[in-house]
């Protein structure tokens, strides 16, 4: 890897690559954009600084998953020091609204991001099917294919789901 | 990134659960079958179920088909950015390059000041000691102490020299420098300007303060892409990219600027080189070609 050689170009296509996906994990994980913006600051400055660490055998994208899960954490630990301080505001309140653990997020997330790279149909499919729960035969109509041809998109599109998710587990 | 990858197991031949085997598990709907001749070409389920509460590598598969129907029924919105935010990250980053890099010239003069400012996340501490503006403005007497910077330069070579020669070749070059050393124009700061946005860019900056107590910022472009349908713009910003102040356009080579007078350095601790197009827009582009913290001269 270059940016592990210390190459902040490298480092700019990193983040050209995943700025995207961490971003949006931030957003989903914190629902406020200026902290999704720092915390996304902070996981490529992280990243820069902790790139010896990283192990070249493994997707850069897992490695990213792992800090941003970092990062939120000490986000959602210094808002509850913040809602601790007597005068905690509606603004915090507000933020530390119904929060879903962070496995959940990243799970929906990384679920999105795959759909997005594997193109059509099936990424139509796993969300007509998912995401709208529509019966497969419904599907099939509409996209004028054979049921067979839906399930077996199906079969692929979630089996390449699972291997993200496995990916970006731990 | 549409290429279809290869299923997990075409056939169970070693034993393993396929994928559509375990897409059917996950989802039932799958298995559902119109005629019953495809039905007999199904194994029947329990055989799989009994797999999976034996094989721990098909079980984790399951698990992970699982949740991501789970996931796939909320789904997460994708979002990109804002385009200035790689910015923020690239002055961060080059502020720590700067920060490991440079030690190892001279470590004591720089690791001194820093112990003011404790390491935090984005370290543009050593940056601050240019000083703040207004304490110069306080009073004419009162001089940061790296201003005695020629004095004590013509002092140490004053002990190699002889003090006599030293103050003839003074006196040679310029006798107003001899008599006021401090009201001649004065390094203040300087700023190597890291590649960011573009690979072949380097350049540098330099602050002086006039004669006359005006700071200019010249900014030297050695090496930087063609700007085609676009010019360079020169910035003086905080290490987030949150708070700029334009000096203006830039060419190739030597571009000389005045600093706004009253403007605290310790906010605007960045160097900047942006790429703009001719929209009209006054804002930064958002891509930055080169970038880097201002330093004391003295480290």
């Amino acid at each position: 890897m270059r940016f592990a050689a210390g190459e902040p170009a490298a480092m700019h296509d990193l983040y050209r690559q995943h700025a995207s996906f961490v971003f949006s994990l931030c957003m989903a994980a914190l629902r406020h954009r200026q902290d999704a913006e720092d915390a996304t600051q902070q996981v490529f400055t992280r990243a820069w600084r902790s790139r010896e660490s990283y192990d070249p055998t493994q997707p850069t994208g897992a490695w990213l998953t792992g800090i941003t899960r970092r990062v939120i954490a000490d986000v959602f630990a210094r808002r509850e020091r913040d809602l601790q301080t007597a005068e905690a505001g509606a603004d915090v309140m507000a933020r530390n609204g119904p929060t879903q653990p962070t496995d959940a997020v990243v799970d929906r997330v990384v679920v999105q991001q795959s759909l997005r790279q594997l193109g059509p149909p099936q990424d139509e499919i796993i969300r007509l099917a998912y995401s709208e729960d529509l019966p497969l035969r419904t599907i099939a109509e509409r996209l004028e294919m054979p049921l067979g041809t839906v399930k077996s998109h199906v079969h692929r599109g979630l089996a390449r789901m699972r291997e993200s998710l496995e990916v970006h587990s731990d | 990134m549409t290429e279809q990858i290869p299923p997990r197991n075409v056939s169970s031949s070693d034993g393993h659960l396929t994928d559509e085997h375990l897409a059917i598990l996950a989802d039932p709907r799958l298995g559902r079958t119109e005629t019953t001749a495809e039905q007999a070409h199904q194994p029947p389920p329990f055989a799989q179920r009994e797999h999976l509460t034996l094989c721990g590598p098909c079980r984790a598969a399951f698990e992970a088909t699982e949740r991501a129907l789970e996931a796939l029924r909320d789904p997460a919105a994708l979002h990109d950015p804002p385009a200035e935010l790689w910015d923020r990250i690239a002055a961060g980053i080059a502020a720590i390059s700067e920060e490991t890099r440079v030690p190892g010239q001279s470590a004591s003069d720089r690791d001194r000041p820093m112990d003011d400012h404790p390491a935090r996340d984005r370290p543009m501490a050593s940056v601050t000691e240019l000083g703040p503006r207004q304490r110069r403005r306080a009073g004419t007497e009162e001089r940061p102490p790296r201003r005695l910077w020629i004095p004590l330069a013509a002092a140490a070579a004053g002990a190699v020299l002889g003090g006599a020669a030293v103050a003839a070749l003074l006196a040679q070059n310029d006798a107003a420098e001899v008599q006021a050393p401090v009201a001649v124009t004065t390094v203040v700061g300087d700023a190597t300007l890291e590649p960011v946005a573009a690979e072949d860019f380097t350049g540098r900056a330099e602050m002086v303060e006039t004669e006359a107590g005006d700071l200019e910022l010249t900014v030297e472009i050695s090496a930087a892409p063609d700007p085609e349908a676009g010019y360079f713009e020169v910035w003086l910003r905080d290490a987030e990219g949150t708070q700029l102040i334009s000096l203006g356009s830039a060419t190739a080579g030597a571009t000389t600027f005045t600093v706004p007078a009253g403007i605290d350095l310790s906010q605007y601790p960045v160097v900047d080189v942006s790429h703009e197009h001719f929209d009209g827009d006054p804002t930064h582009s958002g891509t930055t070609l080169g970038a880097g913290p201002m330093e004391d001269p003295d480290s």
